[in-house]
């Protein structure tokens, strides 16, 4: 996949954790898998339509997705993941993609986002997509976040 | 909210799943609203798409395990035991994408919205919530003799139909 359609995806999520207050981030290497099968119990995914076409994914462990729920909510402890935290965690992807969109304008690449959506469940099997499929692992203070880009191109 | 446009989902659904998997739907709920997360059976299939004037949404079917290894069985003529088997959701990946795509022909020549859709997103799990930020959706549950089936759709912005 190319690496400028792929790295505007990259760049928002590093961007907006920062914004947030997000710290010690670094990210693995960037794997290319033929499809791709996640088994985290939460995932976060926004659909991507336009000039290209695919979804993107974030997915981390239950513990990571109430650290960054709290950072959302300023701070607020959280014990479980419930509604309120549900809808910090679809806007924190809102955020994320319309930076990414941001990022495609500057690259005369016209796209638009679908609606949110952010999935719990326990002994998940989850198929993001039967494209190829972009992974980074990101590496932050408060967990690891894995970052899935799946185009159709 | 959107119902006409559910009516169309539902009947994309109801007719793909006789023709594909030879399934009737035998009992249909009304259409109700969810404004919280919403509840999955067990495997589910969403597609999301974007449209005309800032429309955006999701359309999510979603099955009892049981059903959803008669839709496979029926529709590759063979036996799955596990629904979390890759071949299983692909198929049942398949299937949303065919409904959502007849679904999606209609809405688009008779309501001008311009939806285009994402690929199809499949899972398995238990106890599984979706959550939608501002999204409310409605919801009708469809009765087979092998289980039974969420129909899902919600819609943001754009001009209420």
């Amino acid at each position: 996949m190319k690496e400028n359609l792929t790295s505007p995806f990259f760049t928002a999520v590093v961007n907006v954790l920062e914004q947030i207050g997000v710290s010690d981030i670094n990210h693995e290497n960037v794997l290319e898998k033929n499809e791709l099968v996640i088994k985290e119990d939460l995932t976060a995914f926004i659909g991507i339509v336009g000039d290209i076409k695919g979804n993107v994914s974030y997915c981390c462990s239950l513990e990571t997705a109430k650290n960054l729920a709290s950072i959302m909510m300023m701070g607020m402890e959280i014990e479980e993941i419930d509604d309120m935290c549900r809808s910090a965690l679809s806007e924190l992807l809102n955020m994320i993609a319309g930076n990414t969109t941001m990022l495609f304008s500057e690259q005369k690449v016209n796209l638009d986002i679908t609606s949110p959506s952010v999935v719990v469940g326990e002994e998940m099997f989850f198929i993001l997509s039967f494209y190829k499929t972009i992974s980074l692992t990101l590496n932050t203070a408060i967990g690891v976040i894995g970052a899935n880009i799946s185009l159709e191109i | 909210m959107y119902k006409k446009l559910m009516d169309v989902f539902v009947n994309s659904t109801e007719s793909i799943l006789k023709e594909m998997a030879d399934i009737d739907i035998i009992k249909k709920s009304a259409p109700f609203t969810i404004e919280e997360d919403f509840n999955s059976f067990g495997v589910s299939s969403t597609i999301t798409f974007a449209g005309n004037n800032s429309t955006k949404g999701r359309f999510i079917i979603d099955i009892s395990e049981s059903l959803a290894l008669e839709i496979v069985k029926n529709i590759l003529s063979q036996n799955v035991d596990n629904i979390k088997e890759r071949l299983a959701l692909s198929c049942i990946s398949e299937m949303n994408n065919t409904i959502a795509g007849d679904a999606n022909t209609y809405i688009n020549n008779n309501f001008n919205l311009g939806l285009r859709l994402a690929p199809p997103i499949v899972f398995a799990g238990k106890n599984i919530k979706v959550a939608n930020a501002k999204l409310e959706s409605v919801n009708v549950v469809c009765e087979t003799s092998f289980g039974n089936m969420n129909v899902n759709i919600g819609f943001t912005g754009g001009e209420v139909i």
